[in-house]
């Protein structure tokens, strides 16, 4: 569970707010996806979910940021790998380097929280599985495709444990092929975890994600399910947002926005239906 | 005494380390880049000096240092010794920096300055290993210049002391003024938001 | 990853990291600490003969002869021919003469290398660095130190290739790579900018994921790898310290 509560934020010789008094909840096992334009605090707020911000980057954290019960902002990072696991933009730069194999590299960080050897063979098989690297656990983490690294940067991650996942926009580097790897990955998680997703895929977020949040300019413009905002021509053209094609097709027939549908299948009927 | 500790320690921040591997890294390239455009001298201690003042004398220092022990285990264990002369060279470069002689704004003279002052410093640490470990040898042409100065001398080990030094001066004066000239460039082309050495520091660890 | 380890199924192979390094250690203090050269030479023969055991003799032996040999004949220019303060003349060929006692102490650092080299590669081509660090982890080496050393082994191929991209980048927009030394030397700064760029950058988000990974942490590390310690181990460790300790005691 993530609560979020009139979060805002400077960074150090900044002269405005990245964050302006962002509040919102989403509850255990929910996913919500974050969109907007460039800049628009997207990563700011990543960065704030997981503690990177105040404790790593230099920025002034005002307002509260609590998962699952645990104070982010006071506490340390390196304690937080259980409550909060993250996921970064490029898959190479998430590679410790200190590994050798594919295995390995999921135990890193289970070893630097001191999880004993059992617990950790275990963990790792189990993490291996879920993002279906299994066979490829001794190849070295250098030599596999982006879209693999990527996966394995879940998998490392989740091998900690955490309730929470935050994914900063993790397939803007990787091919279609990658992407759909890793989207499917976020099926699989979505079951017990709670997540929250940053990303420009937004046809993806249909029927992924249990709620939308909107960010423009640092301010929360929208929280509500997907159906009532990816709907929302008006709102997603304000926000820089790339309209999804099955709203654009129906916004250029001029369907009423609440009669839109974020469904391919239903397109027809929908369309059809108002041109009678 | 143990403020002074207190200041190398604090040096050592997150961010610290991982610039500590990629200063190894670009000794590692410089080195090679010298060596593919058939350089005389040797620019593997530019990284060690961006290290140095990044981050700070002492991480510069280690990551000179390491840089010789990573060459060691992988293919060269002669170099091993001339660590130090890296761990020198960080420390000389990080508090040139530090007391502000060297910066973005140096002059002619002082950038001059400085490297004739890491020239000296690196050629006094380097020069005793190459003597009292390696009978005075280096396996480079440096050799030929050490033997006629040798003739000159007395032949005791003094002798081939002043003649080792004397010819790995020379060597040194160009590589580190040439180093120092290339670091000043570097310096001058990193947009300031890389010197600000506690932006990304973990304050609570 | 930057290596010269080659497998084979040799005895040396399969012995503990730890061990060779200890040999390693041992047999240059020895080395550098002895001025007698009967000792010297009994000390490579035993390097030596580790060699033959490693299966990868011919390869060892070829590294160390082309690092060893222009030494050699250095040493004995040195010191045999050159050293004004050696007079006991051996023989004189054209205008130079070779001197005895020169040319002993030429030797005696002669071997002192040659054992340092042979026994270092022992290390070097027998031990994968991943094995040889998570060793030295498991005996209290800080973490933060074996990290950097094989994260640079493993990034620094990908930075060579890097730079090795770029320099024939330039190279096609003209950039000076033959001709003169000034201008050579110029054109050291726009080749190297690029790789120091990147990495710099990088090394900021790399730190956030190591972060994210409680590395930083002041937790008791644990151990994925298993450390294995054999009998043999022990006793490789106990024949080659008597093999030092008595040869230094009879030569």
């Amino acid at each position: 569970m993530i609560e979020i509560k009139n979060l805002s934020v400077k960074y150090k010789n900044a002269e405005n707010y990245s964050l302006k008094n962002i509040s919102f909840k989403v509850n255990t096992g929910e996913m919500v996806a974050v969109i907007g334009r460039l800049n628009s605090g997207k990563t700011t707020l990543c960065q704030c979910i997981n503690g990177l911000i105040p404790n790593f980057v230099e920025a002034k954290l005002e307002g509260s940021v609590i998962v699952d019960n645990v104070n982010i902002k006071d506490s340390k990072i390196s304690e937080i790998s259980s409550t909060v696991g993250m996921i970064l933009e490029n898959p190479l730069l998430q590679i410790s380097g200190y590994a050798v194999t594919v295995e390995e590299e999921v135990a890193f960080g289970l070893e630097n929280i001191g999880i004993k050897k059992d617990e950790m063979k275990r963990r790792v098989k189990d993490a291996l599985n879920l993002v279906d690297l299994d066979g490829l656990k001794y190849k070295n983490p250098f030599e596999i495709s982006g879209g693999q690294q990527q996966r394995l940067a879940i998998a490392s991650i989740i091998a900690m444990n955490p309730k929470t996942l935050v994914l900063d926009d993790p397939t803007s580097q990787l091919d279609p092929l990658g992407t759909d790897e890793v989207f499917n990955e976020l099926k699989k998680l979505k079951k017990n975890k709670t997540i929250l997703l940053v990303t420009q895929k937004i046809e993806k977020i249909i029927g992924l994600a249990d709620k939308v949040l909107v960010l423009n300019n640092g301010e929360m413009l929208a929280y509500d399910t997907p159906s009532k905002i990816l709907t929302d021509y008006d709102l997603l053209k304000k926000a820089g947002i790339k309209i999804p094609l099955v709203v654009k097709i129906q916004h250029e027939k001029r369907i009423p926005k609440n009669k839109i549908t974020l469904v391919v299948k239903e397109l027809k009927e929908v369309i059809t239906g108002e041109s009678h | 005494m143990s403020n002074f500790w207190k200041k190398i320690v604090s040096e050592f921040t997150s961010y610290a380390w991982i610039l500590l591997v990629v200063g190894i890294g670009i000794n590692w390239v410089g080195g090679f880049i010298a060596q593919s455009l058939k350089l005389p001298i040797w620019l593997d201690s530019v990284g060690t000096m961006i290290v140095a003042v990044l981050a700070g004398p002492w991480v510069g220092a280690l990551s000179g240092a390491l840089t010789n022990i990573v060459k060691a285990v992988t293919f060269d264990p002669v170099g091993a010794p001339y660590a130090l002369t890296q761990l020198a060279i960080g420390l000389a470069v990080g508090y040139a920096y530090k007391n502000k002689i060297l910066g973005k704004k140096s002059s002619v003279v002082q950038l001059l300055g400085v490297s004739f002052l890491v020239a000296i410093i690196s050629t006094l640490v380097s020069a005793p290993i190459t003597v009292y470990l390696y009978g005075g040898v280096t396996g480079g042409g440096i050799d030929v210049l050490t033997a006629m100065i040798f003739g000159t001398t007395d032949g005791s080990m003094g002798g081939l002391l002043t003649a080792v030094f004397g010819a790995e001066l020379l060597g040194d004066l160009l590589d580190k003024t040439a180093s120092i000239l290339i670091l000043f460039g570097i310096m001058k082309l990193l947009p300031d938001k890389y010197f600000k050495t506690g932006a990304a520091s973990s304050k609570k660890r | 990853m930057l290596t010269n380890f080659v497998y084979k199924d040799s005895v040396i192979h399969k012995l503990n990291p730890l061990v060779k390094l200890f040999w390693t250690l041992l047999i240059i203090i020895v080395s550098f600490a002895s001025f007698d050269l009967k000792y010297l030479i009994f000390l490579a023969i035993t390097s030596f003969l580790i060699i033959l055991l490693t299966k990868l003799s011919v390869r060892i032996m070829k590294a160390s002869f082309f690092v060893l040999f222009p030494l050699l004949i250095m040493l004995i220019i040195f010191h045999g021919i050159v050293n004004p303060s050696a007079t006991q003349v051996l023989f004189k060929a054209w205008f130079f003469s070779v001197k005895l006692d020169g040319l002993l102490l030429g030797l005696k650092y002669f071997f002192r290398l040659a054992n340092f080299i042979m026994i270092a590669y022992v290390l070097i081509f027998t031990t994968h660095p991943s094995d040889l660090i998570n060793s030295l982890l498991k005996i209290g080496l800080p973490k933060q130190l074996g990290y950097a050393v094989l994260a640079t082994t493993q990034f620094i191929p990908l930075m060579i290739n890097d730079a090795k991209t770029i320099m024939d980048a330039q190279q096609a927009r003209g950039l000076e790579t033959k001709g003169n030394v000034v201008k050579r030397v110029l054109g050291f700064t726009p080749m190297i900018m690029p790789v120091i760029l990147s990495s710099i950058d990088s090394a900021y988000e790399r730190t956030i994921s190591l972060e994210i990974r409680s590395f930083f942490n002041s937790t008791k590390r644990t151990s994925f790898r298993d450390f294995v310690w054999k009998k043999s181990d022990t006793y490789s460790i106990i024949i080659m310290f008597l093999i030092v300790v008595l040869g230094g005691i009879f030569l």
